[in-house]
């Protein structure tokens, strides 16, 4: 959705400009579809909850399980998200104070160890994967491992999204912290 | 491993790493570099908080101040402060306070109440006279009386390292966020008064007052709805968020049917990147907190805390300035993390209410929302009024003095953060 508003970025070949867009909507799209189906199904499930705990004066198994599954998907894919439209909170102050090509480089550079990070813990995501896939949840009978994956996939993402944004630093003009758009300013930053 | 992680964290932070990041890196490196633990403890950590019920109130207590605010509502709750105290010197800046304290009921964000408010506000103030810096500074400070009164998205983070209820915390912050309140609005009326600010003109009159009331009432029902159920107990916090939720649904799209498909998705969203943003902090500090604890560094610094400064009072002081210079940079939801096990395991040997650090935290890292350099409030309120942030932080001293006064009753009176 957001994604397509794009205009191709500066300084960037055609064909390249169209694989980075190609590659951050595909992981916007699948967050943003994630996010609103997690996020929906936790509201609905919680207020079943509520309602048959006050009505029979006991709780619904599965409904209390559900949250464990579903917040981590929730969280992640909100991770993503927020990554790809550069709202994960940074002090700039430093950076600001640098030349601007200087500060390109720096900003570019530190992507490489986010990524790297990122690929490492996802790696080892899987080993937790394979420890867990015979853990079941008591009363849903699923796997916690299912819980346990948007982990992984979601460091994946991040990995990536990280050396996109590299790129763009490097390729597009305009401010370096903004390589992305997003939602209007302050409106997905509601934490504190 | 906390020597090779708070060197690594500092070094990113400097160089612009979004703090999450540079906590999750250092957090990793450091488990690695020292390599006595296995590191899929560094997963396990990280997916920890995803598994806790009660941090599950922080997206819906978002969705229901997006839901509420998004649509006409957010206008008649300003009209209805204007009715109230629009008459007097400064109307307008103390129609903001007011305005904050009551969309404060509806929502834990000071950041959420600077854009929503800010926006209706600043151009008002602006067309009415007020300097735009002026209007900016009164609607950056006036915010964080959001994250005061109940709920507050901070009070959450802070139950959550501290273990303490997030019933008790709510119901804590109810004096000092009216306290501020006043203090705020006495403020805005001396600076009316010095600057010789216009006074709006608005409809007086019982009628208009009642009308105005009426049409504000589904914001003023919803803070008391979630203190009478967090009081009397009879939901948890996280349930308790779902239920405003719900209710803030049926009142957009029952009451005032201006909710469409299109704008519940985009608050859906907005929820989820909110949750995003401030999750990431969250796995990454419990990681972080995980390591501190391993090697005792919380008690190891309050026993250091407490051999060298001696007296309570001194302790007290010294976490203040502390959090005052820490807020200045990182930002709420990160500094009530990080320095969260710490403090806790200091106010344990001085003898501090858990309650009582948990309103001193919250309203002293608040206050870095409106601090330069780094104060997302102050930023929000800056960009809508399109000022430089230094003229708008040169209007902010009667504010800040305020604020100041306040800390200084939280930290030191514990009968003004009394919980029932």
């Amino acid at each position: 959705m957001v994604a397509e508003t794009h205009a191709p970025p500066a300084g960037v070949t055609p064909a390249g400009g169209l694989v980075l867009r190609v590659i951050d909507g595909a992981i916007l799209i699948s967050s943003l579809a994630t996010a609103l189906v997690s996020t929906l199904a936790l509201f609905v499930v919680i207020s079943i909850d509520v309602i048959v705990r006050y009505v029979t004066h006991s709780s619904l198994g599965w409904a209390n399980e559900m949250p464990n599954l579903l917040f981590p998907w929730m969280t992640m894919a909100g991770i993503v998200i927020a990554a790809q439209w550069g709202r994960h909170v940074a002090v700039e102050l430093a950076v600001r104070q640098m030349p601007e090509r200087i500060g390109r480089i720096v900003v570019a550079l530190s992507q490489i160890p986010i990524a790297a990070t990122f690929i490492y813990l996802a790696w080892t995501g899987i080993e937790i994967i394979e420890i867990t896939a015979g853990e079941l949840y008591p009363v849903m009978r699923v796997p916690t491992s299912w819980a346990y994956l948007s982990m992984p996939i979601a460091f994946v993402l991040l990995a990536v999204t990280a050396l996109t944004t590299a790129v763009r630093v490097m390729t597009q003009g305009g401010d370096l912290f903004v390589v992305r758009e997003g939602l209007n300013e302050g409106e997905g930053d509601h934490a504190s | 491993m906390t020597t090779i992680m708070l060197a690594i964290f500092a070094v990113l932070l400097i160089l612009s790493f979004p703090v999450g990041y540079a906590l999750v890196i250092a957090g990793t490196v450091a488990v690695l570099a020292v390599g006595e633990v296995p590191t899929t403890v560094v997963l396990l950590k990280i997916f920890q908080p995803t598994q806790s019920f009660p941090l599950l109130a922080i997206p819906f207590f978002i969705l229901a101040g997006s839901l509420l605010m998004s649509g006409q509502l957010g206008k008649q709750l300003v009209a209805f402060a204007a009715t109230l105290v629009g008459r007097y010197r400064g109307g307008l800046g103390q129609v903001n306070v007011l305005g904050s304290a009551i969309f404060g009921g509806v929502s834990g964000s000071a950041v959420a109440d600077a854009s929503a408010l800010g926006s209706i506000l600043i151009p008002w103030m602006r067309r009415e006279g007020y300097p735009p810096a002026l209007a900016a500074a009164i609607t950056a400070s006036a915010a964080i009386i959001a994250v005061l009164i109940p709920p507050s998205v901070p009070m959450i983070l802070f139950a959550a390292v501290s273990n303490e209820s997030i019933a008790r915390l709510f119901l804590a912050g109810i004096v000092p966020g009216l306290a501020l309140t006043a203090g705020l609005m006495l403020a805005c009326w001396w600076v009316g008064r010095r600057k010789n600010l216009p006074v709006v003109k608005v409809e007086r009159g019982w009628a208009v007052m009642g009308k105005a009331a009426v049409a504000a009432l589904p914001a003023i029902i919803l803070p008391l709805l979630i203190l009478v159920l967090l009081r009397f107990g009879v939901a948890t916090p996280t349930e308790v968020s779902v239920i405003a939720a719900a209710y803030a649904l049926l009142v957009r799209a029952v009451l005032y049917r201006d909710l469409t498909i299109r704008r519940f998705g985009t608050d859906i969203i907005i929820t989820a990147v909110t949750t995003g943003v401030v999750m990431l902090v969250i796995i990454a500090s419990n990681l972080i907190g995980w390591i501190l604890t391993t090697e005792d560094v919380p008690t190891r610094l309050a026993d250091w805390a407490l051999s060298t400064l001696r007296e309570p009072w001194l302790v007290i002081l010294s976490m203040n300035i502390l959090m005052l210079v820490v807020g200045m940079f990182i930002d709420l939801p990160a500094a009530i993390l990080l320095l969260g096990p710490i403090f806790v395991a200091v106010a344990h040997k001085i003898g501090l209410d858990l309650i009582q650090l948990g309103l001193m935290m919250t309203l002293n890292l608040a206050i870095g929302l409106f601090t330069p350099p780094v104060g997302t409030t102050l930023f929000v309120a800056s960009a809508i009024a399109r000022q430089p942030i230094g003229a708008v932080v040169a209007q902010m001293w009667p504010f800040y003095l305020v604020a100041f006064a306040l800390l200084l009753a939280v930290s030191y009176v514990p009968a003004f953060t009394i919980h029932f």
